[in-house]
């Protein structure tokens, strides 16, 4: 049923983000030709400035309607009149929930990579390949270098973890904040958005408890004690071990929106 | 002829009454194959359940037989049909009989109202 | 035992109907549950119980028995739960108290795949064409009929290349009934299927019901309108303030009050 969820989803959010998708492309395109041009005409200051703030415009657009439309589906698609169709398909409430937050997590990936591809659009010049090969096997060898050591890779994949999860915890709060802000009739939207600040709040305190408790030498000197004896020595530097930790926190941060997001709308759902 | 509902008295009651004046008119012959129940209900837009209902009553009075699996049929026995006319007649002419008394009427009198809708209803059906 | 075209009819001995619909805690009709009857209703409520924010009771202890092959009425002016009643037997809402069964299963995802719901609304999403529509409920559910949905789509003269957006409203809500009952359900909850429904629409939706009629499985309609629907009732039951008033078989009403349901209910529910 997953996989079904998922086909009508990205049907559904497709028809937005394939065009969109389209249009920045091609607009990068005729940036990049004008600022080609510009060399040899003059007039084409106006067009070209135009031309550069809708590029501006659309690479804001493309990620935040990332997040507009993560929220704008989940509230139309669950809990306003289409909830009557969604939730009495044979399907488990978890499923819908799963189905939302992989479809976001994949337009967010999307929306990046079409983003780096206008990028290089503009940046396109004649060996720019080439260029761009040696530079990466310059940056590869750079990292093989380094790779040997553990401090450096574990905080580079601590800060990667640490990235996802946070993006799909951002997912989750918007979430299981319109899911808990469904409870007051009449005024969901209002519920929504005093269940975020309240979630915000929550995780700004266990962020802050968290900094405060890294701080403290002592568990820095433990850390380092190599208690974890998996690791290396100097893998638990300040740094990756504030971005496991972080990553952690956020995770269990994570799962608690999608418990509680669950429970709201296999126990509490309200439609109307 | 469609079939004529009011929802003041059950429904089943009506049907039956229905079916029963189209087999004494002879709408559904003797010994002819009934239409599927829900043939019939879809056709007088009730319930089949309902009509189920009607059919089994008229089973029980001898009008419609069923055959096992393959439905229901007239009866062919002209005793039993005759025999439902004569009962229906009677029912109507002693309704007639005292509505038209009830308007203070003589029996002639009566009598000649009845002769000249009796032509009337004969010069409309030529 | 009557062996006739498509009806199990152990409820129908000659001359008697048992009643299919059993309200209240005590089974005070004259009839007794046949040993046939011991079968796992299709629908059972047991002090079922709906409580909203504010103390107002939208349903109080309801007891109901439903079993298959019957066309329901669940009468009541607006407000009286009715709607509160569908959305507890879907899984829509969850009861305060009370257990609502569907074959002995509380709401979940098979219950869904045995239930066929039209609510009051155009609930469909509005960008999707009629055959999307229909792919998605085949997709969903292994028990919807394509073939029986593009007929009645056909003929009621709609192309199914429409978006839904395209189409007036009475054309949405037909759509929608057409993917409803299209579905090989045990229970279909139809709420308010005819209000505001020209004649002709109404007269293509009751058809609809009773040609789709299939004795394993239940329909409960849900209205305020009845004179136009009472006809095809089986069972009727009478909703007020989240109560059962009344529940039984149409026709036995009707010989016993002397009038039509129609007017049972104006008597009942007159201000």
């Amino acid at each position: 049923m997953l996989t079904k969820l998922l086909k009508y989803e990205f049907l559904s959010t497709g028809r937005i983000f394939l065009p969109l998708y389209l249009t920045l492309v091609g607009v990068s395109a005729i940036l990049k030709l004008f600022i080609t041009i510009e060399r040899s005409i003059d007039l084409m200051i106006v067009p070209q400035v135009l031309f550069t703030l809708l590029y501006v415009v659309l690479i804001v657009a493309v990620f935040a309607l990332v997040y507009i439309l993560a929220c704008m589906r989940f509230y139309r698609n669950l809990l306003g009149d289409e909830g009557y169709l969604m939730h009495t398909l044979p399907v488990k409430p978890y499923e819908h929930v799963l189905a939302k937050l992989i479809t976001s997590i994949v337009w967010m990936l999307a929306s990046i990579a079409v983003a780096i591809l206008s990028v290089i659009v503009l940046a396109y010049q004649k060996g720019f390949f080439r260029d761009m090969f040696n530079m990466l096997g310059q940056l590869l060898e750079a990292i093989g270098v380094y790779w040997s050591k553990p401090s450096f890779t574990f905080t580079v994949v601590s800060c990667l973890v640490l990235a996802v999860v946070t993006t799909v915890t951002g997912f989750m709060m918007f979430y299981a904040s319109m899911a808990v802000g469904q409870l007051l009739r009449g005024h969901r939207i209002v519920g929504s958005i005093l269940a975020y600040f309240g979630f915000y709040t929550i995780s700004q305190i266990i962020s802050l408890i968290m900094v405060l408790v890294l701080s403290r030498t002592e568990i820095w000197e433990a850390l380092e004690a190599g208690n974890l004896s998996l690791i290396n020595m100097g893998a638990w530097n300040p740094f990756s071990a504030f971005f496991a930790i972080a990553a952690c926190l956020n995770l269990v941060l994570c799962v608690s929106y999608f418990v509680i997001t669950n429970y709201m709308l296999r126990r509490k759902l309200n439609l109307e | 002829m469609a079939w004529e509902l009011n929802g003041e008295r059950p429904i089943y009651l009506q049907l039956v009454e229905q079916i029963r004046l189209r087999i004494i008119s002879g709408r559904y012959a003797p010994g002819e194959r009934l239409p599927s129940v829900r043939d019939l209900a879809a056709e007088a837009a009730v319930n089949p359940n309902t009509m189920q209902r009607a059919l089994v009553e008229l089973e029980s009075c001898g009008l419609v037989i069923t055959q096992g699996t393959m439905g229901r049929i007239v009866t062919d026995s002209n005793e039993i049909i005759n025999a439902e006319r004569k009962k229906i007649a009677e029912s109507y002419a002693a309704e007639f009989a005292s509505k038209m008394t009830g308007l203070g009427l003589s029996e002639q009198e009566i009598r000649d109202y009845m002769e000249e809708a009796l032509s009337n209803e004969s010069k409309q059906r030529l | 035992m009557n062996q006739n075209s498509g009806f199990d009819s152990h409820e129908i001995k000659a001359g008697e109907l048992e009643p299919a619909v059993h309200a209240g805690r005590s089974t005070d009709e004259s009839r007794e549950e046949s040993g046939s009857q011991s079968v796992v209703p299709l629908l059972e409520c047991r002090r079922l119980t709906m409580r909203y924010a504010g103390n107002r009771d939208a349903l109080s202890d309801i007891y109901l028995k439903i079993y298959g092959g019957r066309i329901i009425g669940l009468l009541g002016p607006n407000g009286s739960g009715k709607t509160t009643f569908i959305k507890l037997v879907c899984g829509l809402l969850r009861p305060t108290s009370g257990e609502v069964l569907i074959n002995g299963h509380e709401p979940g995802v098979k219950s869904k795949l045995a239930v066929s719901y039209l609510p009051d609304r155009i609930y469909l999403n509005d960008w999707m064409r009629v055959h999307q529509l229909v792919s998605f409920f085949e997709d969903f559910y292994d028990n919807f009929d394509a073939e029986k949905a593009y007929s009645m789509i056909s003929r009621l003269g709609i192309n199914a290349g429409d978006k839904l957006k395209n189409m007036s409203k009475g054309t949405k809500e037909k759509v929608q009934l057409i993917l409803t009952m299209s579905r090989n359900a045990s229970l279909y909850l139809l709420d308010e299927p005819i209000g505001g429904v020209d004649p002709a629409a109404r007269d293509f939706i009751l058809s609809t019901i009773l040609t789709n009629y299939n004795p394993g499985a239940t329909v409960i309609l849900s209205t305020h309108i009845i004179s136009d629907v009472e006809r095809i009732l089986d069972d009727v039951i009478f909703l007020s303030n989240g109560k059962i008033m009344l529940a039984g078989a149409a026709d036995d009403i009707r010989a016993k009050n002397g009038c039509s349901i129609d007017d049972l209910f104006r008597e009942v529910f007159k201000c």
